[in-house]
């Protein structure tokens, strides 16, 4: 009893909050507003059983619908339904583009691009620029005279330098060839010819020159006068040819030199190891 | 206008090969000159015997030339005295044996004169360059 008292107080404390909050619900009478029909859920499975039979034949497509769709959607195009949304979408974003409407702003004029040059800007810009190439415009200014290319051969030919010789390509005769490796090959032929010839004349002593100069050589009395005017390399050359060791000869001729006080005494050799070598060094035979 | 390049060819070859040699022709061509000289004298040669020797004298002169590169020296020395041998009998045809002698000493200090004047010159060349200092380097060693 005590609790259903305290029930009662709390359920009276509840009603006063709702009053303070909001008047009208607590105004609201006590009825159940969330009443099912009677029988509701004996019959619901069968409501539902009954919707899902009619549903498989909900979404059917009508006959041909997509083969007129593509039709459908152009001729919607055409007509114009949906371009009033677009329409109205450019016209908020842009007046002046709208107001274009469906014009083709990109067409030409009539024989625009036979008259092409006409219409070019750049013509009035040439004008200002240079009035020479301005002066020039439209005519062709690269016009090759008439029967230029039939008369040219011999216009050049007409024309061509005279004081020079014309050197023709054209092939020779076969043997011109033949007679012009022979030519070159005699040429060779000789140079090697004279060289081995020279070769002899030079090296032996049978030349004729060599007899005239030994002639004038004892007529004038002036062998050691020549003698003395012959070239180191000159004697080296010729001793060499001969077959005779040059540095050999020139230490040999050490022992028959008159100025004999050059050479080292005997006692030299006591005292100085080294005297042969010194003496034959300050004559230098290597040169 | 081919016979003038090919008249060219040639001229140019002569050229060179005239031009090529004459300075070292032109001095061995002044000691064979002193060499006919020389043995001329030495041997009192007449004209006729001259005539006889030298064409003889040449082709044993290229003989000697031939071996002198033989690289054994007592070989090489060996083939120049076969080649004296082989020509004695000719020279001797010409000369007579005494002056036939006489030809080879003769021949052999006409090198003797050059390398004396090989030495010469170039004992002269070494006092140019090293002046006398040298000389007196010696005398100290003389004594």
């Amino acid at each position: 009893m005590q609790s259903i008292q305290r029930h009662m107080q709390s359920n009276s404390n509840i009603l006063n909050e709702l009053k303070e909050l909001s008047p009208t619900l607590a105004g609201l009478p006590r009825t159940n507003v969330f009443k099912l029909p009677e029988g509701y859920f004996e019959e619901l499975s069968g409501q539902i059983l009954l919707h899902v039979s009619k549903s498989s034949s909900t979404y059917s497509v009508p006959e041909g619908y997509f083969d007129q769709l593509s039709g459908q959607i152009l001729s919607i195009i055409a007509n114009g339904q949906q371009q009033n949304e677009v329409r109205e979408e450019m016209l908020a974003l842009s007046s002046t583009v709208a107001a274009i409407g469906n014009a083709n702003v990109f067409r030409l004029p009539d024989n625009y691009f036979s008259n092409i040059e006409q219409h070019i800007a750049v013509v009035a810009e040439t004008a200002s620029a240079s009035a020479m190439v301005a002066a020039i415009e439209k005519a062709v200014t690269y016009t090759v005279p008439e029967g230029y290319f039939e008369q040219l051969a011999d216009t050049i030919m007409a024309k061509k330098d005279t004081t020079r010789k014309l050197v023709s390509m054209k092939s020779r005769p076969f043997a011109w060839r033949y007679a012009a490796a022979a030519a070159i090959t005699a040429v060779m032929a000789v140079s090697v010819w004279f060289s081995l010839n020279k070769n002899v004349e030079t090296t032996g002593t049978a030349s004729a020159s060599v007899y005239k100069e030994a002639q004038e050589i004892l007529v004038t009395n002036s062998f050691d006068q020549e003698m003395s005017t012959i070239s180191d390399a000159a004697i080296v050359a010729f001793l060499e040819d001969k077959g005779q060791n040059v540095e050999a000869a020139l230490v040999a001729s050490l022992t028959d030199v008159a100025d004999a006080s050059k050479l080292p005494n005997a006692t030299d050799y006591m005292f100085n190891e080294n005297a042969l070598d010194e003496i034959l060094k300050t004559l230098e035979f290597n040169d | 206008m081919k016979q003038l390049l090919l008249l060219t060819l040639l001229f140019t070859g002569f050229v060179s090969q005239a031009q090529q040699p004459p300075g070292m022709a032109n001095r061995e061509q002044k000691i064979e000159a002193l060499y006919v000289a020389y043995i001329t004298k030495e041997l009192n040669l007449n004209e006729d015997e001259a005539k006889k020797f030298w064409p003889i004298h040449t082709s044993y002169d290229q003989e000697v030339r031939a071996v002198r590169n033989e690289s054994n020296e007592i070989e090489r020395q060996q083939a120049v005295l076969n080649i004296k041998k082989k020509y004695q009998e000719r020279f001797v045809n010409v000369l007579g044996q005494d002056r036939t002698n006489n030809f080879f000493i003769k021949d052999a200090e006409f090198r003797k004169k050059l390398v004396d004047q090989l030495r010469k010159m170039r004992q002269q060349n070494q006092q140019n360059r090293q002046g006398p200092g040298i000389r007196q380097g010696m005398k100290q060693n003389n004594f």
